[in-house]
């Protein structure tokens, strides 16, 4: 056998070794699964007195900063609602205000009774903390004088599509 | 004449002085170095080298010697061949994982699923390197990595970000007396929507001289 012949051998033999290198191959498949996530939380501890009146007018607004949330959705067009656990006396208002993340939308100074209402709308796919929440407090001069008391603001983030 | 191809050994093939033409020689079950100082080899004057699994020709010209024989792969022919052991991985089923959860302003939290794998014993070196990489590019915004867990004379690589490039996860691999653990850990952003898919990881045990040629 010529030098030549050799050297064409090999080449017709490389498929031979070809199937054997797959043999060295393993192979996982491996399932992953991303549910829809939504998730909001809050922080700080507002406290807010009304204690103060421009003479003429109704007891002076008061507000409370300081308090932020956080938000994250993997869904698009979620939506924060706010709550608080019971009603709050007769010609006393609390509202609260949230900054909305990129992306979404504010409504504004929200009053918040037992009822749900919207806070911030359009949330899609994003997490961002450090979000800022004010309070407000607004009392008429007929509530009187009220004694302090506690109500819990719940935030619910509800998922979009 | 006839024998299949063995991809458990390597070949290495010798232009016999004695004989015309370049004939596979000797069958080992030394790793490579050896085989390559081996006083057997010395009596020939060329030699072609071709580990089992691997693209690269080694050749060496005898201190005799002064022509070098080109490629040649010689699987099948019979009469003697060179062969040094070699480990495959195997693997038990893939996990499923799944990302449910985050803490309210971070990104989802990533999840972990568990597999194993071993090597067989038919190579006692330690040269080996295993390999891993995904035969498809995950969805934008979702990671997979990978963590082999070692066995003592093995060196994980840690933790490793899998991609369709392959990279080491482990070297200096050893057979195994049991399976070890292989974690895959998922993460995604907050921007990737609901959803699952399956991808297939592939791995590859190799020397690393001889990289993943041949690998899948």
């Amino acid at each position: 056998m010529s030098r030549t012949k050799k050297f064409l051998v090999s080449f017709a033999l490389l498929p031979l070794a070809a199937s054997a290198l797959l043999a060295q191959t393993a192979s996982h498949v491996l399932t992953f699964q991303v549910s829809a996530i939504n998730q909001v939380s809050v922080s700080g501890t507002p406290s807010l007195t009304i204690n103060a009146a421009v003479a003429g007018s109704a007891p002076t607004t008061v507000t409370a900063t300081g308090s932020t949330y956080s938000v994250t959705t993997n869904q698009s067009s979620a939506k924060i609602t706010a709550a608080i656990d019971a009603a709050m006396p007769t010609g006393v208002t609390l509202s609260t205000t949230l900054t909305a993340p990129a992306g979404g939308t504010s409504a504004g100074r929200q009053s918040l009774s037992a009822t749900a209402t919207d806070v911030v709308t359009g949330i899609t796919k994003l997490n961002q903390a450090g979000l800022a929440i004010t309070y407000q407090l607004d009392a008429t001069a007929a509530a009187g004088v009220v004694s302090s008391a506690t109500r819990t603001v719940t935030y619910t983030i509800t998922g979009g599509v | 004449m006839g024998d299949s191809p063995d991809p458990l050994w390597h070949e290495i093939c010798v232009a016999n002085p004695r004989k015309r033409g370049v004939a596979p020689i000797g069958r080992f079950s030394s790793p490579v170095d050896q085989i390559r100082n081996s006083d057997y080899l010395r009596r020939y004057r060329d030699i072609v080298m071709r580990p089992s699994g691997d693209t690269t020709f080694i050749n060496w010209r005898s201190r005799v010697g002064v022509r070098v024989v080109g490629f040649a792969v010689f699987f099948g022919f019979g009469g003697h061949r060179v062969a040094v052991a070699q480990s495959t991985v195997t693997l038990t089923a893939g996990p499923t994982v799944v990302i449910n959860t985050a803490i309210a302003g971070s990104a989802p939290t990533p999840a972990t699923g568990v597999s194993t794998w071993d090597t067989n014993g038919t190579d006692k070196s330690t040269n080996r390197y295993i390999w891993a990489r995904l035969a498809s590019a995950p969805p934008s915004g979702v990671t997979v990595k990978a963590l082999l867990a070692a066995p003592s004379v093995d060196i994980s690589a840690g933790t490793v970000t899998l991609s369709t490039s392959y990279q080491i996860l482990e070297t200096n691999t050893a057979p195994t007396a049991s399976p070890f653990s292989i974690t895959y850990t998922v993460s995604s952003t907050s921007a990737v929507a609901p959803q699952t898919q399956a991808i297939t990881v592939y791995y590859c045990i190799k020397s690393i001289s001889s990289g993943t040629t041949g690998c899948l």
